[in-house]
C-alpha cells in the first residue's frame, strides 16, 4: 500500500499558501510527489476569492488595506472567504482521480467532493463535532456551515482545499467582504451567526490547532484506509511555490475578473 | 450609439449566485462577465463562454443555445449551476435595461 504524505506547513501568507497548493498539484500530476494532505494557516489574515468571482464585486479593497488583510484569487471556484489568522485551519488534499477512486468509488466531480468531504467529516467527528456533508461543497453541523471546500483539476489530479472554522470575527468579515448591501447591523451579524458555526462553539475553545490537525489526518487515514506519513515539502515544491507565488501576488491575476 | 452596462444577480436553487455584467452597444453584447461562486471545470472555459456571447443580440432567444454550444465546445462541466441558470441570469441582465 502506497503511503500518502502529511505536510504541516504552518502559517504562510496568502500568495505562498496558494502557490504551494498549486506546486504540489503540478508535481503530483507529473508523478514527482505522492498524494498529499497538507494543513496550514494564514498570516497575515487574508481574503480569498473564487476563480470566477469579480474582485470589485466581492472585496472592499480599502478596508483590506486599512486592516492589513491580503487579497488573493484562488485557482478554484467557489465563494469569497475571510481567512482570519489563527481563526481557522485550512487543509488541501492533492490526489489523482485514479488513486482516489481506488480508495473510495465515486462517479463524477460531485461524487469526488462527497468522498473527500466524508473523510473530513470523519475527522471532525473524532473531535466530537456532529458534522455532515452538504452538497455542493459544504460541511455543516446542525444546519450551520463549519467548512467550505473547493476543487480544481490538472491532468487527472484533484486539488481540493477548504477551511475549518475555529472561531469567527464577523465584524471584520463584513468590513472586508461586500457580503450584502445591507448595513452591518446587529441583525446581519446575527444572521451569519445563525448560518455559520465553529469548532469553539460546537466543542470547546480548549481544542487546539494541533488537535484538529491530528483529527483530520486520522479521519483521512481511516476513511481512505491509507497510511499518511508526516513529511516536509521537497525542494522542487518550494521552488515552484515561490514561482507561483509571484503570479498569485500580481495585480493582473488578483484583478483578472 | 447607445452604450449600456447591464447587471443581474441570479440565485441558483441550492445556493450559488451568478452575477452577470453585460456591456451593450445598440442592443449588441460587446463584453460579458459571468461571475459568481459556482464551479466550472476546466475553469478557463468561462472565458470561452463569455467570448461566445460577444456579438449576440441582447434580445436574442438564442443566448441559451450560444452558452450551451460554448460549454460543449470547451468540454466544460458545471457544478452548482446549469446552462439554464446562466441563460436565466443573462435574461435578467437584459431585462434590467430601462
Amino acid at each position: 500500500m502506497l503511503a500518502w504524505r502529511f505536510l504541516d506547513t504552518g502559517e504562510g501568507d496568502a500568495y505562498w499558501n496558494m502557490g504551494l497548493d498549486e506546486a504540489i498539484l503540478m508535481l503530483r500530476s507529473e508523478d514527482i510527489v505522492p498524494a498529499t494532505l497538507r494543513v496550514y494557516t494564514w498570516n497575515p489574515s487574508a481574503v480569498s476569492i473564487g476563480y470566477f468571482q469579480s474582485l470589485e464585486q466581492e472585496v472592499d479593497l480599502d478596508a483590506c488595506k486599512a486592516l492589513g488583510v491580503d487579497v488573493v484569487r484562488r485557482i478554484t471556484g467557489g465563494g469569497a472567504v475571510y481567512h482570519e489568522r489563527d481563526g481557522e485551519l485550512t487543509y488541501s488534499l492533492i490526489v489523482s482521480e485514479e488513486e482516489l477512486r481506488a480508495k473510495r468509488f465515486f462517479d463524477d466531480i460531485q461524487g469526488s467532493y462527497k468522498v473527500i468531504c466524508e473523510a473530513l467529516v470523519l475527522g471532525l467527528r473524532k473531535l466530537g463535532v456532529n458534522a455532515e456533508f452538504k452538497p455542493v461543497n459544504d460541511i455543516i453541523v446542525n444546519g450551520r456551515k463549519i467548512s467550505g471546500n473547493a476543487q480544481t483539476r490538472r491532468r487527472g489530479v484533484i486539488l481540493q482545499h477548504g477551511t475549518i472554522l475555529l472561531r469567527t470575527d464577523i465584524p471584520t468579515m463584513f468590513k472586508v467582504l461586500k457580503v450584502s448591501k445591507e448595513k452591518v447591523s446587529d441583525k446581519a451579524i446575527k444572521a451569519v451567526e445563525d448560518r455559520v458555526t465553529t469548532i469553539y462553539r460546537e466543542v470547546s475553545s480548549n481544542i487546539t490547532l494541533g488537535d484538529i490537525k491530528d483529527a483530520l489526518r486520522g479521519g483521512f487515514s481511516e476513511y481512505f484506509n491509507v497510511d499518511i506519513r508526516a513529511s516536509t515539502p521537497t525542494q522542487a515544491e518550494l521552488d515552484l511555490a515561490l514561482e507561483y507565488r509571484k503570479r498569485f501576488a500580481s495585480w493582473s491575476w488578483i484583478a483578472k475578473r | 450609439m447607445i452604450h449600456l452596462q447591464l447587471r443581474s444577480e441570479y440565485k441558483v436553487k441550492g445556493g450559488k449566485l451568478i452575477k452577470v455584467t453585460l456591456e451593450v452597444e445598440n442592443d449588441v453584447i460587446k463584453k460579458a462577465l459571468i461571475a459568481g461562486d459556482f464551479f466550472l471545470y476546466p475553469e478557463d472555459a468561462i472565458e470561452h463562454i463569455e467570448r461566445s456571447l460577444v456579438g449576440a443580440s441582447l434580445n436574442s432567444s438564442d443566448l441559451e443555445y450560444i452558452v450551451a454550444k460554448a460549454v460543449k465546445e470547451s468540454g466544460a462541466q458545471l457544478l452548482g449551476f446549469s446552462i439554464n441558470d446562466i441563460a436565466e441570469a443573462l435574461k435578467l441582465a437584459s431585462q434590467s435595461k430601462v
